[in-house]
């Protein structure tokens, strides 16, 4: 997982009871709803901290090998990315980190 | 045999959640069936309606056809009063909707029993209305098969009302299941809500949400969907009036989150109306 990965900006997210979270893109109009997992992975791409954290935060909540849960991780961040919700950070984002 | 007719047409007037629609009929047989349909929304004022829909019976080639006209503009001539029936009601459905732009309309089916409202989401022809008619069989209460407006800042669904149409397919399904349909089903192929006991100007607010797939199989299958699946399988189907994508998705996500969700992918009809059935007994018996 690439640390140099930034949310698109305006994206909003909405938490919901079951732990379910729908991310929505107002430039597209588009909702998209994500599971648990990925509202952790999400919430952990705030741009403050390395990816490795990211799959530490998951392993505290989802009892799974490491190797599988970074490839799940990685899996659905390269998702985010195709459908646009995470950009490449740029150059003065990836420096204030 | 041709429809009784009267020499002056019968102006019926109801209010529809704000609407006021005036429905002309020259036919006895419109009269009455319409005033069933609308009963509960009777217009008493002295207002004009908004809008006046004539359904007449007419004479073309020797067959009787039904004849639709919106004021002084023809709409549309049907070879059976079912079909003309279901474009009159797509007509007031869709001046209600256009005149309660403040509302969210959500396609689908709004069904309760035992203090659970399910609201059964599904596109056109995914088994609604015939599996809403099953249900009713079972004691479930239908407030509508087919749309509802709903008001994000109270929770108050407003079902529209509309007939249930059958195609014989449907029919055929029902009958096998057991269900007895009223006299109008097999004469004019649909079914109003009044034949059905239903009484709905305002439904209860859904506590469980379920979206509609059909498949060739005879067993169904109910599956948990996320509230975040959910929201976004109703953003898709519903109509956001005059409210911009992010009010939708903010009165949608009120909604889902205080509901259970599920798939239910439709087997035979007897089969997907017992998988409903034991749910509401598993959420009635764990309360």
């Amino acid at each position: 997982m690439s640390p140099q990965l930034t949310r698109k900006p305006d994206v909003t997210a909405e938490v919901l009871p079951d732990g379910s979270m729908v991310l929505f893109d107002p430039a597209e109009m588009v909702a998209y709803p994500i599971s648990a997992s990925g509202a952790v992975i999400w919430e952990a791409l705030d741009g403050s901290r390395a990816s490795e954290r990211v799959v530490d935060d998951l392993l505290s909540v989802y009892d799974a090998p490491r190797d599988q849960v970074e490839g799940d991780a990685n899996a659905f961040v390269a998702k985010l990315i195709e459908i646009g919700l995470l950009l490449p950070a740029t150059v003065d984002e990836a420096a204030k980190r | 045999m041709t429809p009784a007719i009267c020499a002056d047409p019968a102006i019926l007037r109801f209010d529809i959640l704000g609407c006021r629609v005036g429905i002309a009929t020259r036919s006895r047989l419109v009269e009455r069936l319409v005033g069933r349909l609308y009963r509960d929304y009777t217009d008493t004022s002295a207002e004009p309606p908004d809008t006046l829909l004539q359904v007449s019976p007419i004479s073309q080639d020797g067959k009787l056809r039904w004849t639709l006209a919106a004021g002084r503009e023809p709409v549309s001539c049907h070879p059976d009063l079912g079909t003309a029936l279901n474009v009159l009601e797509y007509e007031i459905c869709r001046r209600v909707i256009d005149r309660r732009r403040d509302l969210v309309m959500l396609h689908g089916a709004l069904v309760s029993r035992d203090g659970m409202a399910l609201f059964i989401s599904g596109k056109s022809g995914a088994g609604k209305t015939t599996l809403s008619l099953a249900l009713s069989a079972r004691g479930f209460h239908v407030e509508t098969d087919d749309v509802a407006l709903f008001e994000a800042s109270s929770m108050r669904f407003h079902p529209i009302p509309r007939c249930f149409h059958l195609d014989s397919r449907s029919k055929q399904l029902l009958r096998a299941t057991g269900v007895q349909m009223p006299e109008t089903s097999e004469r004019h192929s649909f079914v109003t809500p009044a034949d059905l006991r239903a009484c709905a100007t305002r439904g209860p607010t859904p506590n469980v949400l379920i979206a509609l797939t059909r498949t060739e199989s005879d067993s169904a299958t109910l599956a948990t969907l996320t509230q975040a699946e959910m929201t976004g399988l109703l953003m898709r189907e519903s109509g956001w009036g005059g409210h911009s994508a992010a009010e939708v998705l903010s009165a949608l996500v009120r909604l889902t989150r205080q509901a259970r969700c599920y798939q239910l992918t439709m087997g035979s009809l007897d089969a997907s109306v017992k998988v409903l059935d034991g749910l509401i007994w598993r959420h009635t018996s764990a309360a």
